[in-house]
């Protein structure tokens, strides 16, 4: 006769219940973070930083070959990347079919704009050179197969009108 | 190890004749015998201390260094570390901070998987995922104030992201959901007298009770302060966001009321449903009767004089002086707004300022005069 007690049974469920719920979330976060394949896309500076949340760079897509205004892009269902990835060739506002779509998501930043952290001691250099016309910062991203875009890091190199001029 | 202070105080009762020889001597043994060893258990812990706070620096100073997963598993460990003490060891304080290292792993992960979502969504899960345990292990104020305030700034960024994403064709579902997401936490209030029945804990479910009621009087106090403007004349998205807003408040304290009423049937329990009754009346009357000062003012004070009212009933003495001082607010408020040119001449402001000295005065004297005594936290009023 050694029933459990209803009790205790209960009292062990409400303290794995964090464990398991936080374990089982990260396990979904981290098996989606894999998927997908990455892309590069040249972006520009954006103010203002989003001080609630820390130290995130905030950032406007230059889609290569999408001549879309912001109000275009704000209503859009999404967009398709033509090329090989890493490389895009062109963007086009999503209609129908598409190998790569980048679909719009109500929670993120939206297809203009996007943010990215970065660790405290790097946000402000990397600011500094994004607002720098001369430099060019490309942003490497990840694009899972739902459509969502994951931003992995932004590199910043010198523009290539510059680079021609100084050899 | 007797401090010396007390060795002398033992000489000095001695000599007084308080206490014979023989006594001050087992006093001296028995003190010498039960010594602790404060000073080597100061220094042990500084060093502890020490070692702890070197390790976080060392820590902190290489987070950026440090792979995400690696921080996270950290991060993980530690909470594993507060739920295995949690299975031997009941402390509020332990619950509070395993809560916040649950409430920041959502943004570590959030950090390291570049991953973004509305706010309301990891302050849900963590609600979903923490709160059984809190509500089940909690003791004091640390672990109610957690939870009440976590719940209450979920609804509201929820609230707030409805009212972003609005769509004025849908004014009524929106007014509804905004509204019925604001008020739920009043449903807590049933919940909690259901709890104190039964529970070993009844003084963390009665703080739970109160911050229900007051998070309810809120809401009703809300609708008053809002009724300045009249939402009936006004044209559609409005005229239906406000009404649908009111009535879904005023549902939720209704369903409070009669779940408390069914719950408790003795007589002194039957102030709380009453309590949450008339709050849910405030909401369709502010809407009803909106768009003057005088109206304004008479719904808050009116509101806060039947709360005053309840409060000395329960003998609940801190709201009956809550209630009194925001009833002479809100009246010296209303005189300047019925009578704002007062300010511009010198006559009008020597008349303002006697007529607030006037009611801080009044105010004063009916909170100290009428206030039920302190005591008679044991009793089971208003939550």
């Amino acid at each position: 006769m050694n029933h459990p007690n209803p009790r205790a049974l209960l009292r062990a469920l409400v303290l794995a219940l964090p464990l398991l719920g936080l374990g089982a979330i990260w396990a979904i976060v981290h098996t989606r973070a894999q998927q997908g394949v990455e892309w590069d896309v040249p972006v520009r500076g954006y103010d203002p930083r989003d001080l609630l949340r820390g130290h995130y760079i905030v950032y406007r897509y230059d889609w290569p070959g999408l001549d879309a205004g912001p109000a275009l892009l704000a209503t859009a269902r999404g967009l398709c990347l033509h090329g090989e990835p890493p490389r895009i060739e062109r963007v086009a506002i999503l209609e129908g079919a598409c190998t790569h779509p980048v679909r719009a998501t109500e929670a993120g930043s939206g297809l203009a704009t996007g943010r990215l952290y970065v660790p405290q001691s790097q946000a402000a250099p990397l600011e500094r050179q994004l607002a720098d016309d001369s430099r060019r910062a490309i942003l490497r991203f990840r694009l899972r197969p739902d459509g969502h875009l994951m931003p992995l890091r932004i590199t910043v190199e010198p523009a290539a009108g510059t680079r021609s001029a100084q050899p | 190890m007797l401090q010396a202070m007390s060795l002398r105080k033992l000489k000095a009762w001695e000599d007084a004749g308080l206490i014979d020889a023989a006594t001050h001597a087992r006093i001296r043994d028995w003190e010498a015998a039960h010594a602790r060893p404060y000073a080597l258990r100061a220094v042990i812990g500084l060093a502890v201390l020490a070692i702890g706070l070197g390790i976080v620096s060392v820590v902190a100073a290489h987070w950026a260094e440090i792979p995400g997963e690696i921080r996270l598993t950290l991060h993980f460990t530690l909470i594993l570390g507060c739920l295995a003490a949690l299975v031997r060891v009941d402390h509020d304080a332990l619950l509070f901070v395993l809560g916040v290292l649950g409430l920041t792993f959502f943004g570590h992960l959030g950090q390291v998987y570049q991953t973004s979502s509305p706010l309301y969504v990891p302050l849900g899960l963590w609600l979903l995922l923490f709160s059984p345990l809190l509500l089940a292990r909690g003791r004091g104020w640390l672990i109610v104030l957690l939870f009440f305030a976590t719940l209450v700034l979920t609804l509201l960024v929820y609230a707030g992201e409805l009212l972003d994403r609005a769509d004025p064709a849908e004014a009524w579902r929106t007014g509804a959901r905004t509204a019925l997401a604001l008020a739920s936490p009043a449903l807590i209030a049933p919940l909690a007298a259901w709890a104190c029945a039964r529970s070993d804990r009844p003084g963390f479910w009665r703080r739970l009770a109160r911050l229900a009621l007051g998070w309810s009087a809120t809401l009703a106090s809300a609708a008053a302060a809002a009724s300045l403007a009249s939402f009936r004349t006004q044209p559609d998205p409005e005229w239906s966001l406000s009404l649908a807003a009111a009535l879904a408040v005023s549902t939720t304290l209704v369903v409070a009321a009669a779940v408390l009423r069914r719950l408790r049937s003795d007589a002194q329990a039957r102030l709380e449903p009453t309590v949450f009754a008339g709050l849910a009346v405030v909401p369709p009357l502010a809407w009803l009767l909106g768009g003057s000062e005088v109206v304004a003012a008479l719904l808050f004070m009116g509101l806060w004089a039947g709360l005053a009212l309840a409060a000395l009933h329960a003998g609940w003495r801190e709201a009956f002086q809550l209630a009194v001082a925001l009833i002479a607010l809100r009246l010296v408020i209303l005189s300047f707004e019925l009578a704002g040119d007062l300010l511009t001449s010198g006559a009008g402001l020597i008349l303002s300022g006697l007529l607030i000295l006037g009611v801080v005065w009044a105010a004063l004297r009916v909170a100290r005069r009428f206030a039920p005594q302190a005591p008679g936290r044991g009793e089971a009023g208003p939550g």
